[in-house]
């Protein structure tokens, strides 16, 4: 079963996960402040504050990055290039690949991009194979 | 018993957000002043006598959205938001509204007479899209200007408020950025590049406040159709807009993709479906926004970007030696 950490603000990165959920079945924990992580998985956030990684976010993988096998972000691209630039930070930060950087709460099109290469990139992928990153 | 007035209260959080929002403003302030468009007057000269005036009607366009949104808009919707928080953000939005309304005019006073300028203005006046465009949002902010409203209604005025910021302008937009993504009136665009920042958090907020209103709702499928009737009515007329605008300069099928994908960004802020098939927005458009330029001294004006100094003269132990000869 393919597990996601997901940190949400505004609810658009809550959106996305629920519509991935809803078509894949996979299983999906809210990162909180006390959110231990109970088996590998992918993290999904958002970008702020002209192109920072969330607190919560940055807290979480500061200590579980050994749980990770990709990381993606929400943005917006009328941020120029701090369009979803949280993937980016945290992708070179620990080393990982980026699943996929998306609009607000993603379209069909996103989503069904996100499923596939979640599915077919990272599934059993070890960490740190950098022939995952699609970005 | 007389009414009883309450003084906002910063040290305890209304909610998780009305901080975050107002500090995010804040780092996002800026003047129409402290950028200079008159860089651009070389590359204005070059354009066309179409492109011209096609630019000048989209910025003409902007600003009466801007000038009805911090005249009518947030002034009418702060009056029934109950945090007072919430209300400062919202005031703060509203003076920013104005300083882009002014900020066209910046951009038209450096490259246009006055004479032109009063044309443009008559003209923003006299179109039928843009007056349909303009009382059309109208109407749901001038409905809930009274004592007591409905949750309906405040969703209306809230969700017309964030079609006006997130889906409306950008007709107009494309065109700077569209110039931008090639090179032409970059400094201009750095003008529209920071209202559009501010337009994408003024849509995310108020959809976040209209989300909460929609929650409440009874009949939430009646009002979510009732909205989407509204979204669609001036849909149709950002396409009769947009071929008025763009058919003489050959952009109408380009800009009403943008349109059509804005649509779909707005309704987004609004927690709603995506309801538009877009394939692909102008990749040149998408460069104009990515574009990171152009003007900057470290004293006194804004840029988008962080420029390097390249004509360096380094600070020597020398520099502090006190010349003995000169009498102190």
């Amino acid at each position: 079963m393919i597990h996601i950490y997901y940190d949400s603000k505004t609810g658009n990165v809550d959106r996305f996960i629920s519509k991935v959920i809803q078509i894949t079945g996979w299983q999906a924990t809210r990162i909180e402040e006390d959110t231990i992580p109970s088996t590998m998985g992918h993290l999904v956030t958002y970008t702020i504050n002209f192109g920072k990684v969330p607190e919560k976010t940055q807290a979480f993988i500061d200590k579980y990055s050994h749980m990770i096998h990709s990381v993606s972000s929400s943005g917006n691209r009328n941020w120029g290039r701090n369009f979803a630039v949280a993937a980016d930070k945290l992708a070179e930060n620990f080393d990982l690949p980026i699943g996929l950087k998306f609009e607000l709460s993603g379209t069909l099109v996103d989503i069904n991009e996100f499923i596939d290469s979640i599915k077919n990139q990272y599934y059993d992928s070890k960490r740190r194979s950098e022939k995952l990153d699609i970005a | 018993m007389s009414k009883q007035y309450t003084a906002v209260n910063w040290n305890t959080p209304d909610n998780d957000y009305a901080l975050m929002f107002w500090e995010q403003n804040i780092k996002q302030f800026w003047i129409d002043t402290e950028y200079i468009p008159s860089k651009d007057i070389d590359s204005w000269k070059g354009l066309s006598w179409d492109m011209k005036e096609c630019y000048k009607k989209a910025l003409g366009g902007l600003t009466l959205l801007d000038t009805l949104q911090s005249h009518t808009g947030m002034p009418k919707i702060i009056d029934h938001i109950n945090s007072l928080q919430n209300k400062a953000v919202l005031s703060y939005m509203c003076m920013m509204e104005a300083i882009h309304a002014k900020s066209y005019s910046t951009i038209f006073t450096t490259v246009s007479t006055t004479n032109e300028i009063n044309d443009v203005f008559g003209w923003v006046s006299e179109n039928k899209f843009l007056q349909y465009k303009a009382s059309t949002i109208d109407q749901y902010y001038r409905a809930i200007d009274k004592e007591t409203v409905t949750d309906e209604e405040l969703f209306m005025a809230l969700g017309a408020s964030v079609l006006l910021e997130s889906f409306l302008f950008y007709s107009g937009f494309f065109l700077p950025l569209w110039l931008c993504g090639q090179g032409q009136m970059v400094a201009s665009a750095d003008i529209i590049k920071k209202i559009i920042a501010d337009e994408s958090i003024h849509g995310v907020f108020v959809g976040l406040m209209a989300q909460e209103v929609f929650n409440r709702l009874p009949n939430k499928e009646e009002v979510k159709a009732r909205f989407l009737t509204l979204l669609n009515d001036l849909y149709e007329n950002e396409l009769k807009y947009t071929e008025e605008l763009y058919t003489v300069v050959g952009l109408t099928a380009e800009v009403k993709e943008y349109v059509r994908y804005n649509g779909n960004k707005a309704l987004m802020n609004l927690a709603f479906e995506p309801i538009f098939e877009v394939k692909q927005v102008n990749p040149i458009v998408m460069n104009g926004l990515s574009t990171e330029t152009t003007q900057h001294d470290f004293f006194s004006k804004k840029s988008t970007n962080y420029e390097k100094a390249t004509e360096i003269v380094h600070l020597m132990h020398e520099d502090f030696e006190m010349d003995a000869t000169v009498d102190i």
